[in-house]
């Protein structure tokens, strides 16, 4: 694992390939969290661009309190959970309305993923700590600082979301 | 879906949309400048020393099946370092079939595929097992709830250095003495306690197709049977067993049911508990082994409670150590922390122990447990002490 602090330090000094090793080293914890609440993966690569660009513009503001990747972390959980407060509100149908909102995807090819099937039966704090823990492979205590809950709950909750997944793949398979 | 394959399937679809590349941005022009902060920029950033993954193949290191035809009712192929003599066997038998059907145990390294059905017949018997005296998670009042499973985290810990130093063989194919069991093996194998026992397996085995073949049979233990069926599956990349253990005469409600897959340098196993046909508890285990380093990575879930914990033994600094990393919890407490283990000599007792050094949060102590193997590790390899 790099050391957060010493990539900051050269971010802040605009070193490009401090910035590469930073990307790598969080892209999926960062896509899994805005993905989990958003569940469009199209949305899910603007918002996760808007988060490193956010980042990079308070770079300054990070005082190395809190672990790095709780407060990138959380830049990318806030600016989903606005676009998702946003969109919520919207519910007449309005055809350029909606091509406002949905610009780009018609001309982007879709191929859905199997487990789009199964996150979609999980609901929203499921579905992050499926994907921070599976995606991204952090621990459930990691896990849990990130969402704010005991570590207990997130194991509970973990160990539930997978039961719920394994239990749709039963029916699909018997149906 | 089993658990783990869920999780990889999860992990390989979500990474594949996962953009590859960082946002091309302009750094000069997004980041402000802070005079406070300008330092001589270095112009490269140090990296740690990628490892260099050795192919040194480990005793516990799976052998790619190429099922080919036995020769003959009771000439048995074994991967096995010691073998019983008996080679030819004449039995009346009606089912000439038998005679060419692969033995899925004894024709390939038959300790991976004798194991799981030892464990699943263990658990259905109902003594000390690969999980556990008791399958359900109790938390009990100790400074660490740690306390309650280091037996657990030590049995595994035998485990995994006993899975690795393999001097003999555990597995022994044997003429079956029991006319309705075409095959019959014996295998030694160790409890949570460390103690040595014996397990003995009749079975038969029919085949389905070219990728399917079932097995049934009864493990035995001191005076107890255990019914088991199973399947292995061969596929191009891996292969997998499956088996159902139970106490009654037929297959009822309550069984235990493993499930084993072998993939490149990784085993799991999966146990989970019926009871009325309802899963009371479960258990993932990971064995992963790559050149000179491996882990065991351990779940177990009962209701509400979880523990996970794994242990590593990785080379840092041309020296091998052993770490060990766990969390436990349900909706009421929970615990998280971190292990260093070392293998201690007693030269009055002429006895080795394992000392695991935990650290939780601000607690530390320290475990001594009982160590299997009775020979010195490599003292230049593992963190060894002599008392």
């Amino acid at each position: 694992m790099p050391d957060y602090l010493e990539l900051v330090k050269r971010i802040k000094l605009r070193d490009d390939h401090a910035f590469d090793i930073l990307y790598e080293d969080t892209k999926y914890s960062v896509f899994s969290i805005i993905f989990a609440i958003v569940k469009d993966r199209y949305v899910a690569e603007d918002l996760m661009q808007d988060t490193y660009m956010k980042m990079l513009q308070a770079i300054h503001q990070y005082n190395g309190k809190a672990k790095f990747k709780t407060w990138l972390l959380t830049i990318a959980k806030n600016l989903a959970i606005d676009y998702y407060r946003k969109n919520a509100k919207i519910t007449t149908i309005d055809l350029q309305l909606d091509e406002y909102l949905l610009p780009s995807h018609d001309d982007r090819s879709y191929e859905k993923l199997e487990s789009e099937m199964y996150l979609n039966v999980l609901d929203i704090e499921e579905r992050q700590i499926v994907l921070l823990k599976v995606v991204s492979e952090l621990k459930h205590h990691e896990i849990a600082k990130i969402v704010g809950k005991p570590l207990g709950t997130v194991m509970w909750i973990y160990n539930k979301a997978i039961k719920k997944m394994q239990k749709l793949g039963e029916e699909d398979s018997n149906a | 879906m089993r658990k783990s394959k869920l999780e990889k399937q999860l992990r390989e679809d979500i990474r594949k949309i996962v953009p590859i590349e960082k946002p091309k941005f302009n750094l000069e022009e997004i980041i402000p400048v802070n005079e406070e902060l300008k330092m001589h920029r270095k112009t490269s950033f140090p990296l740690p020393v990628l490892r260099t993954l050795a192919m040194v193949m480990s005793l516990a290191v799976v052998i790619i099946l190429g099922i080919t035809f036995s020769g003959g009712f009771g000439q048995q192929t074994t991967t096995t370092t010691t073998t019983t003599t008996n080679t030819t066997t004449t039995q009346t038998d009606t089912s000439m079939t038998q005679t060419t059907i692969p033995n899925p145990i004894t024709d390939i390294n038959a300790k991976d595929y004798a194991l799981p059905i030892i464990t699943a017949s263990q658990l259905s018997i109902g003594f000390s097992a690969l999980i556990g005296t008791d399958l359900s998670l109790k938390l009990g009042d100790g400074p660490l709830l740690m306390d309650d499973y280091i037996d657990l985290v030590n049995y595994y810990m035998n485990a995994l250095e006993t899975s690795l130093s393999f001097n003999q063989s555990i597995v022994t194919p044997l003429v079956s003495d029991r006319i309705e069991y075409a095959y019959r093996i014996q295998m030694s194998s160790f409890n949570i306690l460390n103690d040595s026992e014996i397990y003995e397996l009749y079975y038969n085995v029919t085949k389905e197709d070219d990728e399917v073949i079932k097995m049934q049979g009864i493990v035995i233990w001191n005076d107890s049977e255990s019914n088991f069926v199973g399947e292995y599956e061969n596929e191009s990349e891996e292969q997998k067993l499956t088996i159902i253990a139970y106490q009654s005469a037929t297959l009822g409600d309550d069984y235990i049911k493993t499930e084993f897959e072998i993939e490149d340098a990784e085993q799991s196993y999966q146990i989970e508990v019926y009871q009325a046909k309802e899963l009371i508890s479960s258990s993932n285990i990971q064995i992963e082994i790559e050149g000179d380093e491996s882990k065991i990575s351990v779940e177990i879930t009962d209701n509400d409670t979880v523990i996970q914990f794994e242990i590593k033994k990785e080379l840092e600094d041309d020296t091998f150590e052993i770490k060990v990393s766990y969390e436990i919890g349900n909706l009421v407490t929970s615990e998280d922390g971190e292990m260093n283990v070392r293998i201690v000599y007693d030269e009055i007792l002429d006895k080795y122990y394992y000392f695991y050094d935990v650290k939780s949060d601000d607690i530390t102590k320290t475990y001594q447990r009982d160590r299997v193997l009775n020979s010195e590790p490599d003292t230049e390899e593992l963190n060894f002490i002599i008392l």
